[in-house]
């Protein structure tokens, strides 16, 4: 699939973003929506966030049981299923990247469903989150995401 | 003076674990808040790939044992995750139903720096304590941390395992907070560690959020409150 192939109307990624992502979800969303000329550490550190993998520095310590102190990787995994759709030929998404053009609506629903269904929670819980990795696709530029994937 | 609170809030208290192939892990405490069998933690104690459970409290009047070499548990699933505000809304797996105090929430607005209040929690849960321990203590301050998060500030010292717990004003018998933190001197400055604990992070000073937002939550979910 090639950057000229590839059109992804997100014109409606705010509306989308104040509409159904839950509200305590939504200023750190529109957050990355707002950003321009960011790097992935930038998304990066929302998404994080988002997921809870990632606190923001604070004289606070958690008082949570030492063995949740360790990094799930959540993130990770938004990552690594948005490359599988961006950036590979994997069957999983092949009906859904003929389609010339597609909404980040649309976007956001197919890969939030596949991982909600794939660590069997609410798709609720992550469509932020999701939200915020697909926002680095179109703000980076699918071609440099996926060529600085995993780097 | 505590005696009726104890017993209207302590039976609410569940020791929050996860699963972990076939045993158990120890995370924080939760507590219950809707007859539909939701319940309210801290966000940090959990992550969303974990398989949930939790093991309701012992019958707080007896002489109950303090370790637990096996426990019943009761799978519950994440409902809504704030990890802005540090709140997650937990919910009982299946068709289940609980017991839950009427008019169980209060106004955090309403109550002052210095008026009375207890906490539950299981603190030292993941090293073998699995008694709830109620404790009391008061409001020393009002604080709003960098993320614009509402936090009771109490004068008492809290450990991991307290996370989750509710906070009761004494005065009007309801839940105005959750237990979230202590204060730690060194910041995440980093320090001299030995395993997992941080040489220096302990302090009298501790935090609890402002219940307001997990009522956000249980309305974000559609539940009456």
């Amino acid at each position: 699939m090639s950057e000229a192939e590839l059109i992804i109307d997100i014109s409606g990624a705010e509306e989308f973003i104040r509409t159904e992502i839950p509200s305590y979800q939504r200023e750190s969303v529109l957050g990355a929506f707002a950003l321009s000329k960011a790097e992935q550490a930038d998304f990066d550190n929302i998404g994080m966030q988002l997921t809870g993998e990632r606190r923001q520095m604070s004289f606070i310590s958690p008082v949570g049981a030492s063995s949740t102190k360790s990094q799930s990787g959540f993130w990770n995994n938004i990552k690594k299923e948005v490359h599988d759709y961006f950036c590979t030929q994997s069957r999983k998404y092949t009906q859904e990247r003929k389609r010339a053009e597609i909404t980040f609506k649309e976007i956001v629903t197919i890969l939030a469903t596949a991982i909600a269904a794939q660590f069997s929670i609410a798709y609720g819980l992550i469509a932020g989150a999701v939200s915020v990795a697909v926002l680095s696709v179109c703000k980076i530029g699918r071609n440099a995401w996926c060529e600085t994937y995993g780097k | 003076m505590y005696r009726k609170l104890v017993a209207a809030h302590a039976n609410g208290c569940c020791m929050l674990l996860r699963r972990n192939g076939d045993g158990v892990e120890f995370l924080g405490t939760a507590f219950l808040v809707d007859g539909k069998g939701y319940l309210l933690t801290c966000a940090h104690t959990i992550q969303l790939d974990m398989q949930l459970a939790i093991v309701p409290t012992q019958p707080i009047n007896e002489w109950n044992n303090m370790t637990h070499e096996r426990v019943n548990t009761i799978d519950v699933e994440v409902a809504q995750f704030d990890t802005v505000h540090d709140c997650a809304l937990l919910k009982l797996k299946g068709d289940v139903t609980a017991n839950v105090m009427p008019n169980m929430f209060g106004d955090p607005n309403k109550s002052p720096v210095g008026a009375s209040v207890l906490y539950f929690g299981y603190p030292f849960g993941d090293k073998g304590l699995h008694t709830l321990k109620a404790s009391s203590s008061i409001i020393s301050s009002k604080a709003i941390n960098s993320n614009r998060t509402k936090h009771f500030q109490l004068d008492s010292m809290v450990h991991d395992g307290n996370s989750g717990g509710p906070l009761v004003d004494v005065h009007t018998g309801q839940i105005i907070g959750m237990i979230s933190g202590k204060f730690n001197p060194s910041g995440n400055s980093g320090g001299i560690m030995i395993g997992n604990y941080a040489l220096g992070s302990e302090s009298s000073i501790s935090y609890a959020t402002s219940i307001e937002y997990g009522i956000n939550l249980m309305k974000e979910e559609g539940l009456n409150v």
